[in-house]
């Protein structure tokens, strides 16, 4: 019992605070002149790796960088329009979805808002 | 000078306990004896790790904007930062490769056994906060593969059931790999491990004092014995300028350069991999799927620890052909997942 009053206060200490997402649900990442055909630009959003991607039609799509294997960032090929995770070799395609293990979980895909020469990327659709 | 000090504290200490304590100690002589030699040398190569990891400490800056530069002013502007830092990386894997050898000799010889179970569990305790030293230590000079290794070995835990999300967050201290991950492993490799191992160290040292040295099975018909002082301990010392010489030599022919500092959005590069000690952790993950493969080695840690408890046959002074063999397969494991690491992975 006395035991649970130091443990509980040591390890609440040690868990980090959690950070209020809210506020932080919506980043401004590149301007459209920027953005070549086929390529990739990668930028932090939610405190991880995103990338933002101009597809070869035209279209944008942005998903989260971070592997969902170990969590290392995974890099865009435009050759195959896909992505590659170098720790050990697992492959998304566009949408996100696993192609290639280890990796089993697809990665998060991010809305993409186009304000202008202005591109954001937000958690939720814009009610434009 | 030293007399006179020495004649000092002899009026005043009664020393004579200790000194018949020493004089009295032995170490049994056999062919396999030489193994002996390891305990003693990873406590050396430790020694080491512990003095120049403070001196580094002296200009190491724990942050994400200085890390790297201030590894880079160690390196450049620091008298011998060079060297110290060099001796810290290339002891870092002397010891690792130290302690291995101790444990595996002392696996095969079955020092294991009755009454020595306590020694052998600590042992394996202490290997394994030695390598959680290397993994913290390595995130430090903030280079992009220190960044990677760190996000897959803060990953890890994730695949334990229930409470894994919560032992990942406490070791990365955040969303995501960052400053508060960099000053949390700057605490654990500078202050909480080093408390630790050297606690589990001196009770592991201490039970190989009180219980004394284990003679294989295989030589309990040889009687010899020598004196721990002078003799063992003026070869161990021999042992010890040998072992550093040759640490020195790596140091100066291979000095430990420093990667550019990591820019945490960019993609994980081609070919990356980690030290030697982890490349069969990274091969089994890139083998087997994951929750097999962690569990797997998971399991094999924790029956590793307890095999003084399973195999009663050594305990009973038998031979153990089953746990020998075990104690192979686990090398030829090891042994083929880090060749096969490096096979297919080209070399950086
Ligand atoms: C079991 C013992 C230890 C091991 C295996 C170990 C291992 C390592 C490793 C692998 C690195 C990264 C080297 C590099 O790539 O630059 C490192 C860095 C560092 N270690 Fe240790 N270490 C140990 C003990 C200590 C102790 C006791 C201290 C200080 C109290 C310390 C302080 C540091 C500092 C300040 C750095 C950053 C400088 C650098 O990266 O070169 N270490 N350690
Ligand atoms: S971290 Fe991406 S494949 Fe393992």
């Amino acid at each position: 019992m006395i035991a649970a009053y130091i443990v509980y206060p040591v390890l609440r200490f040690f868990t980090p605070p959690a950070v209020a997402l809210g506020e932080v649900d919506k980043v401004f990442v590149t301007t459209l002149d920027k953005m070549g055909l086929n390529t990739a630009k990668f930028f932090k959003f939610l405190d991880k790796p995103a990338v933002l991607v101009h597809l070869p039609d035209g279209k944008y799509t942005s998903l989260s960088a971070k592997c969902t294997h170990m969590g290392c960032t995974v890099a865009f090929q435009s050759k195959d329009d896909n992505f590659i995770c170098e720790c050990h070799g697992s492959i998304f395609n566009i949408d996100g979805k696993v192609l290639k293990g280890p990796a089993t979980r697809p990665l998060p895909v991010y809305y993409v808002d186009i304000e202008g020469n202005k591109i954001y990327v937000t958690v939720k659709k814009q009610l434009a | 000078m030293t007399s006179r000090a020495a004649d000092f504290l002899k009026d005043r200490i009664d020393f004579s306990p200790v000194q018949a304590w020493v004089a009295q100690r032995k170490i049994p002589q056999h062919k396999h004896s030489f193994w002996y030699y390891f305990g003693g040398l990873a406590l050396f190569v430790l020694t080491i790790q512990i003095i120049t990891g403070i001196m580094l400490a002296f200009y190491y800056s724990p942050t994400p904007v200085k890390a790297n530069e201030s590894v880079r002013y160690i390196m450049e502007k620091v008298h011998y930062g060079w060297l110290i830092r060099s001796i810290h990386f290339w002891g870092a894997n002397f010891l690792i490769a130290v302690v291995l050898v101790h444990m595996f000799s002392t696996y095969f010889t079955k020092a294991y056994r009755k009454p020595r179970e306590i020694m052998w569990v600590l042992g394996v305790i202490i290997l394994a906060l030695i390598l959680t030293s290397a993994f913290t230590g390595y995130l430090l000079p903030w280079t992009t593969l220190s960044y990677f290794a760190t996000k897959i070995g803060t990953s890890m835990p994730l695949y334990v059931p229930f409470v894994g999300h919560f032992i990942s967050r406490l070791m990365v201290g955040g969303a995501d790999v960052g400053a508060a991950t960099l000053t949390r492993m700057f605490t654990l490799h500078t202050i909480v491990l080093p408390i630790l191992w050297l606690t589990i160290i001196a009770i592991h040292v201490f039970l190989s004092q009180v219980l004394g040295l284990s003679t294989p099975l295989s030589q309990r018909s040889t009687r010899d014995e020598t004196k721990l002082f002078p003799n063992f301990m003026m070869r161990q010392a021999a042992v010890w300028s040998g072992a550093l010489a040759v640490l020195i030599s790596f140091v100066a022919l291979f000095p430990e350069g420093l990667a550019a500092k990591v820019n945490p959005v960019l993609p994980a590069p081609a070919g990356i991999k980690p030290e030697w000690y982890f490349l069969f952790v990274f091969q089994t993950l890139r083998t087997f799927p994951d929750v097999i493969g962690l569990g797997g080695i998971t399991l094999g840690a924790i029956i590793w620890m307890l095999v003084p408890f399973l195999d009663r046959k050594a305990s009973n002074g038998e031979k153990s052909t089953f746990f020998t063999l075990f104690g192979v397969a686990i090398i030829v494991y090891l042994v083929t997942m880090t060749v096969m690491a490096y096979i297919t992975t080209e070399v950086h």
